[in-house]
Formats: C-alpha cells, structure tokens, sequence
C-alpha cells in the first residue's frame, strides 16, 4: 500500500462575516476530501459566507479547485460568497486556467470587494 | 463459571476479546467477520443476543447488519432513526447506554421485546472521531450489565469498527475501478485517417472521476470527450457515468460542441446540483480537416505539426459544468494539418506537488511529438510520469492524423462490414 503523505493543514477561525478557513501546505487530491469535508461541515452550519485564506498555500491542483467552486456554489444559492484570499503565483494560475477566478470571490484583503465574481449578474458574459 | 465478574475473569475476558483480532478472522468477508465477532461477544459477556447496527448516512438511520441470537433483526431489514430508542440515543449521544428493564417506552425495535429480552447494553462504534453504528448484547433474565461489560463490549465494537471501515473501503475501491473501467472505452473506433492510442491510469492515493470518451456520430463526425468529476471514490465515479452518457445523447441531438455542454451543464444543475465537472469537447469534421472544440473548465489540447515543435492549441476557455446557470460558452475552431497529432488529457498528468502548473503543461508540451500514437502516448507517460505512482487519475489520448490528405477520409467500420470497407479504402 503506497504511503500518502497529506501536507495540508486547515486552521479555522471565527471572523466578522463568518468562519475564516486558514490553509497552508499543499493541496492535492489526497487531501481535497478532507477539504470538502471541512467546507461541508460549515455550510451545515448555516454559514452564508466563508473565508478561506490560501496565502499560505504552495501548491493547490484543480481537484483541490473543484471541491473550493462547489462550496462556492453552495453559498451562492444561499445570497453568500466564498471568499479567497491572497492566492500566490502557482495556485492563482490553476485558478486562472480552469476559469475558477471568475467563480470565486478572489481578494486581497477581507476589505475589499471583489472586481468581479459572485456579486456581478453578468458573469463571463 | 460464575456470572460475577471479578478482577481475574475480567482480564480473561478482555485477552478473549482481543483474540478477535486473530488472522482466521481476517480471511472473512465482510458479513462473516461480524456474524464471529459478535457469537464470540457473546459468548464472552455471556449474553444471550447480540447485534450490529451500521449508520446509513444518507437516510441517517441505523441498520441491522448482523446479529448472533437475534438473527431476525437483520432478515426483516430494522432500520432505527438516530436519536430515537435504543440503539438511535447510543448513535445520537456517543456514549453507552445501560437499560437493566426493556420496554417500548426504552426499546423501539419490537423484535426486542417480542424476544423476551429484559436487560441490554449497547456502546458505539466509532471511526475517525464519527459514529459509524451501535453493538449490543442483551439478557433473557433479568442482569444488572456493569461497566466491566461496557468497557469489553466497547473493545469488540472498536475491533468491529475498524473492519468494517477497512472492508468497506477495499469493497468501495474495487467497486469505483471497476465502474471506471467499464465507462472508459474499451476500445477505440476505427477511423480511416486517424489512428488513436490511449492510456488510462486509476490513482494510487485516491480513486478520482476522470473519463474520456471517444465516438463517431452518424454524421461522420469523430467526438472526443475528456472530464474530470469533482470529489473522489464511488459518489464520484456514479456521477461521471451519467454525465458520461448524458453527453453522448446531446451529442446525438446537436453537432454544435457549446451547446452540448450547455445542455449537459443545465441537465447536471438541474438533476444532479451537487456536481460539478471540468470538460473538454471537440468535433473533428469527417474530412479530419478541423476540430471545432469547447472547454468547460478544462485545460487546452496540445498540438504537433510535424517538424515543428509542439504548442497549447489557443482555445477559449468556458466556465466549468455544474456551477453557473446559462453560462456562455465558445467554440474554438482549430484546423488540422495533415501529419498533425493532437493529445488529450486530463489533470493528473501535468500536476505535481509544489509545482507552478505551467511547468507541467510545459513538460507535456516538451513530451508530445509528431509520432505514431503508441509510441506517443509511450513518450508522454515516461516522461511525466515515469515509475511515481500518480496521485490522481490520468487519462490520455493522441489522436494522429494521416499525412496524405487524399486518404484522409472518415470511415465508420461496423465490427460485421470490417473486412469489406478496409478493402474498399
């Protein structure tokens, strides 16, 4: 049985708006179900908005993306946002390739709005 | 012996218990281990019933799965809601529970007290800091069940928690590859002027819902799909079968590449608004002259002309499947020179742990060369993936087009007519 080493660590935090999910490490597809489950679990919650903060973020593949769009999708139906923050070079570009950018709220800081994303009606039109 | 269990009869009974961990009882299948598990319980708390119920997570009910003296339990399906009776406050409060008088205003299950059942305790059965069921012994006659009993009853249960967790997992593994295997195409048409190689790798770390797929329509259009589920295992694997063939029946019905996946996200939101899915879609024309293709979130084919090295075919890009309503989506239409190879793929190639995914997509790029597909597909995967066993699922496809045009002509070879249409090209 091949050892898989899941190096990604989830810290969560409460914030203004709702939770505040700090990732660090790497995200892969080893690790996108625990992921998923975290995300689960506060939208179980009731949570209309939350944060997730991947500065700390390496590396992040598109398994790890699709399970953050899904999330993001849920909060949406609900009048919320997922909230990403400060993503670095490697991780932005997989967001930009799979058009993920356009799906999710990317910020710089809690503070700012978004340029574009889940609040614009016309989204990629 | 005596019913009292003093200090000595106690470790006794707990090195008993812990024999059930002996390796006859991992040659059991899964039921087989737990009908064992719980005669010995059983027999070591000297009860007269004993029973597992496992959690259903969907319905959040509990679920007869084995039984030693209570067999009926099991045969008539006892489903108990969690936080309700017995065995649902056990799953509800994670905690054991004593009851030293069984009656219906404690007991839910009438099995139960039909049996003549006076006295019973139950503990959880715990996996990964979640409930996954409930054990139980009971008595016939009337026993005060101490916390020397709950405290075996637990080893059993923790014993029996982790094999049904490890079975249920092999059981899920080989039941998602085997649905992989059977929704990729186990072989692949035969096209004149065109030849095809695949290659197709389930993960070693966990088993994702990539597909490919490629078809001919009766137009003569040659239709390549690649996709990527979101989430992992059987849930997703069950998802990308039905996207799988809800694309070739929209395909059937529409020769334009956006609208088919327009068709299959508004399907997708509609029926299954839990999924989500990266997709690519090309059409080649049956004169194998240009491919008219959409991406939904996926990453862009590579292209190699021959003599020239290989480049990202410039594609636009649309939103992925399964996340926004009406989404726009374009066509690319990419022209296809004679002697051109086209590869297909899906994520699990190019990605790699603390890597920038340009550096893949540049490695992949490096890899494709204007070759005969098996050799081409050979090429990629020594250099991508090499002997690392691959995280995630990979899927790859070339697709080489015939140098001579003239001969270049779309062909749909019926498996019977083979052998007169190939004399006949």
């Amino acid at each position: 049985m091949l050892a898989v080493v899941d190096v990604l660590e989830v810290a969560v935090t409460a914030g203004e708006s709702g939770p505040v999910m700090v990732l660090s490490g790497e995200a892969d597809v080893t690790s996108a179900g625990r992921l998923g489950e975290f995300l689960t679990a506060h939208l179980s919650d009731g949570a209309r908005e939350i944060v997730v903060d991947v500065s700390g973020l390496r590396f992040a593949d598109s398994a790890s993306v699709r399970v953050l769009v899904l999330a993001g999708k849920t909060l949406r139906e609900r009048g919320g946002t997922l909230v990403l923050l400060r993503p670095q070079p490697p991780v932005a570009r997989v967001l930009e390739l799979m058009g993920a950018d356009e799906l999710l709220d990317v910020r710089e800081s809690v503070m700012e709005q978004a340029a574009h994303g889940p609040d614009s009606p016309d989204l990629g039109g | 012996m005596t019913a009292g269990p003093g200090p000595a009869p106690v470790e006794a009974r707990l090195r008993a218990i812990q024999s059930i961990t002996d390796a006859a009882l991992s040659r059991l299948d899964d039921r087989e281990l737990l009908a064992e598990l719980l005669d010995r319980t059983r027999d070591i708390l000297q009860a007269d019933t004993a029973a597992v119920l496992l959690l259903d997570f969907s319905s959040g009910q509990l679920i007869a799965t084995a039984a030693a003296g209570l067999e009926e339990e099991v045969r008539q399906g006892v489903r108990i809601p969690v936080g309700r009776g017995f065995a649902g406050r056990i799953a509800a409060e994670h905690r054991p529970v004593i009851l030293d008088h069984v009656d219906h205003t404690t007991v839910l299950n009438p099995i139960l007290w039909a049996k003549g059942i006076h006295s019973m305790v139950g503990v959880p059965m715990m996996a990964g800091g979640r409930v996954i069921g409930v054990m139980h012994v009971g008595s016939l006659r009337p026993r005060r069940f101490t916390s020397h009993d709950v405290e075996l009853l637990q080893v059993a249960a923790d014993r029996a928690a982790t094999a049904v967790q490890s079975m249920a997992a092999r059981a899920d593994r080989v039941a998602v590859e085997s649905l992989q295997r059977s929704l990729v195409p186990s072989a692949l048409p035969a096209v004149a002027g065109a030849e095809m190689a695949a290659r197709y790798v389930p993960g070693s770390g966990v088993v994702g819902g990539d597909w490919y797929d490629v078809f001919i329509l009766p137009s003569g259009d040659l239709c390549v799909v690649m996709g990527d589920v979101a989430g992992s295992g059987l849930p997703a694997a069950v998802i990308m079968g039905r996207m799988r063939s809800a694309l070739r029946a929209y395909a059937l019905e529409t020769p334009d590449p956006a609208e088919v996946l327009g068709r299959l996200d508004r399907k997708i939101q509609h029926f299954e608004p839990g999924a989500l899915a990266t997709v690519l879609y090309a059409v080649i024309d049956p004169a194998l002259d240009q491919m008219r293709v959409c991406l939904a979130g996926h990453f862009p084919p590579v292209m190699a002309r021959p003599g020239r090295p290989a480049e990202l075919a410039g594609v636009a890009r649309s939103l992925m499947i399964g996340v926004q309503p009406g989404a726009p989506r374009q066509v690319t239409t990419v022209p296809i020179l004679p002697g051109t190879l086209l590869c297909f793929y899906t994520d699990g190639l190019i990605e790699r742990p603390g890597e920038i995914i340009d550096d893949g997509m540049e490695r992949l790029r490096r890899a494709v060369v204007a070759q005969a597909p098996e050799m081409a597909c050979s090429v990629v995967m020594g250099a991508l993936v090499g002997n690392e066993p691959a995280r995630d699922d990979i899927a790859l496809l070339m697709i080489r087009f015939q140098p001579d045009r003239a001969e270049a002509r779309i062909r749909l070879l019926p498996s019977l007519a083979r052998e007169e249409v190939s004399a006949d090209v």
